[in-house]
């Protein structure tokens, strides 16, 4: 199942990685989530970013006095 | 019948306890008896808080009667979403794996509220582990199903299901809630109540559970705005506890509170795939508006902020949560969907979250640049009223029926406050919600005072 070109990528890996505890119920929920999380992953990947376009976060180096 | 002294605001109950007319030991009881005898039957209750409630009721009584007031919270009952660490009690997450967890300090709003004088009575039920793993069932809570107080076969909300229920029922004057993704604002919806939600790193989330760093937020969910208020304003600051605290000027009630004059903004389409009624009561309550605001149409960009939210939580709540999917324990949740997408939430690539996390900074841009224009945005809270528990939550990848700025709001960490405006043909609430500028929740609750000050809807009590 895990090698099926129709299962999204994310569901093979899952499934891979925790099919065993999952009964083939489950793991056709688990298949319809992985499609979803993959057609909002898709959406993200046409919206444009510029090299330049940073993620929402930023890192900074501690001084000591941070933590 | 709870306790008539319960259905007064915090206003009201502060002035009975300054006169002497009742004293925090015998709201203390009359919470607990209530919580007690409906909020059970709501499965609104974690867990009751016996004897630190009454200790620290005891404690504001001497106080008050040596002549020392701590302020407008003092010696007013409230409840904790079970994702808060209290001393005292079991933090369970809401969730079965984690029903015997305690904790030996108190979560940053707790020691506040306490600093506030207000008094700890219990600990709320919640929707299991605020409902980050997905969940599509309505029952998904070790302590069943969240009941609605207006229709006990309806669903109170989530995840701040006990919060939202045991507020609206006159079981307590206040609770504190979380929202990642709408679950302080849809509980008030549901349940008839007022909900704020402030901007992300107002309030310190330092000792409550992390589903979503970058997205949870703590609020109050209250009867009034005018309650929100005086509640943010004992739990807001920054904290060295939680570095994504900030310390921003926030006061309640502020200097100069506007009465008119307001300029609000509705979002073209905001009634599509919204229920006829929540529609019609949402026009209603433009026409309220209008008496005291200026109100424009605007377009709101076309963005994928759903799915961007969504990757980011999914991402976030896998990773924070990753022991319990690794070792198996997810498979002890209550709610069948949560025992299986957790396992996709794990294998997210760090490409897709980071991509969503790219065009959060995006979408927080340009939401900045049109919250800037007005003193708030305004929408149906929820597209519905509370769903019967028998139905299951639409998890579709690009939902229509909440309020369309929902996921940028949350995403770009807004504030956003929830008010009742009317009752649907079967009795059951329906909200409006006022979002805005960040940091400007001194705005949104001037306008949501006002108004609460021209309508009644905030006053309309359950028959539960």
């Amino acid at each position: 199942m895990s090698t099926d070109p129709e299962i999204p990528a994310m569901a093979s890996a899952a499934l891979q990685l925790y099919g065993e505890r999952l009964d083939s119920h489950q793991q056709e929920l688990l298949i319809k989530t992985a499609q979803q999380l993959e057609d909002a992953a898709n959406d993200l990947r046409l919206w444009e970013l510029l090299n330049g376009d940073e993620p929402d976060f930023t890192f900074s180096a501690l001084d000591g006095q941070d933590w | 019948m709870t306790n008539p002294l319960l259905g007064l605001s915090i206003g009201e109950l502060g002035q009975k306890l300054r006169s002497g007319e009742t004293k925090p030991t015998i709201l203390a009881r009359a919470a607990m008896d209530a919580l007690d005898s409906n909020g059970r039957g709501l499965n609104a209750v974690a867990t009751i808080m016996e004897e630190r409630g009454m200790r620290e009721a005891e404690r504001a009584e001497r106080e008050m009667a040596a002549g020392h007031y701590r302020g407008p919270l003092h010696g007013i009952p409230w409840g904790a979403k079970d994702l808060l660490a209290a001393v005292g009690a079991p933090t369970t997450w809401g969730a079965t794996p984690f029903r015997n967890q305690s904790f030996e300090y108190d979560a940053t709003v707790v020691k506040r509220l306490e600093q506030a004088g207000a008094v700890l009575v219990a600990k709320l039920a919640m929707v299991e582990l605020a409902g980050g793993m997905g969940y599509e069932e309505l029952d998904a809570a070790w302590t069943g199903p969240g009941r609605n107080p207006w229709n006990p076969d309806a669903w109170a909300g989530g995840s701040s299901s006990g919060s939202g229920a045991a507020v609206a029922a006159r079981l307590l004057p206040f609770a504190i809630g979380s929202e990642t993704f709408g679950s302080i604002v849809t509980p008030a919806s549901y349940c008839g109540i007022s909900g704020l939600r402030p901007t992300y790193g107002r309030v310190s989330r330092y000792g409550a559970m992390a589903l979503s760093w970058t997205l949870d937020k703590l609020g109050p969910l209250c009867r009034t705005a005018e309650d929100c208020g005086l509640v943010l304003n004992a739990i807001a600051g920054a904290d060295e506890n939680d570095l994504t605290s900030v310390q921003r000027s926030f006061q309640y009630p502020a200097v100069h509170q506007r009465h008119h004059g307001f300029r609000l903004a509705v979002p073209v389409g905001w009634d599509r795939g919204t229920d006829p009624e929540v529609v019609s009561n949402l026009n209603e309550s433009l026409e309220t508006l209008s008496e005291f605001a200026t109100i424009e149409e605007i377009h709101l960009p076309d963005m994928p902020a759903s799915q961007a939210a969504r990757i980011i939580i999914a991402a976030e709540g896998a990773s924070a949560f990753e022991d319990l999917i690794v070792h198996g324990q997810v498979m002890q949740l209550q709610a069948p969907s949560c025992r299986v997408k957790p396992h996709v939430y794990a294998t997210i690539p760090a490409s897709d979250y980071l991509r969503a996390t790219r065009v959060r900074r995006q979408v927080s841009v340009v939401y900045d640049r049109i919250t800037s224009q007005y003193d708030a945005i305004v929408g149906p809270t929820t597209g519905n009223v509370a769903p019967l528990l028998t139905s299951t939550l639409d998890r579709s990848s690009r939902p229509t029926t909440s309020a369309p700025i929902g996921a940028p709001g949350n995403l770009a960490g807004l504030p956003a406050i929830a008010v009742p405006n009317g009752l649907e043909g079967s009795g059951m609430p329906t909200s409006l919600q006022f979002t805005g500028r960040a940091w400007n929740e001194s705005r949104l609750l001037s306008l949501a005072k006002e108004y609460q000050a021209r309508t009644n809807h905030h006053e309309n009590v359950p028959p539960v």
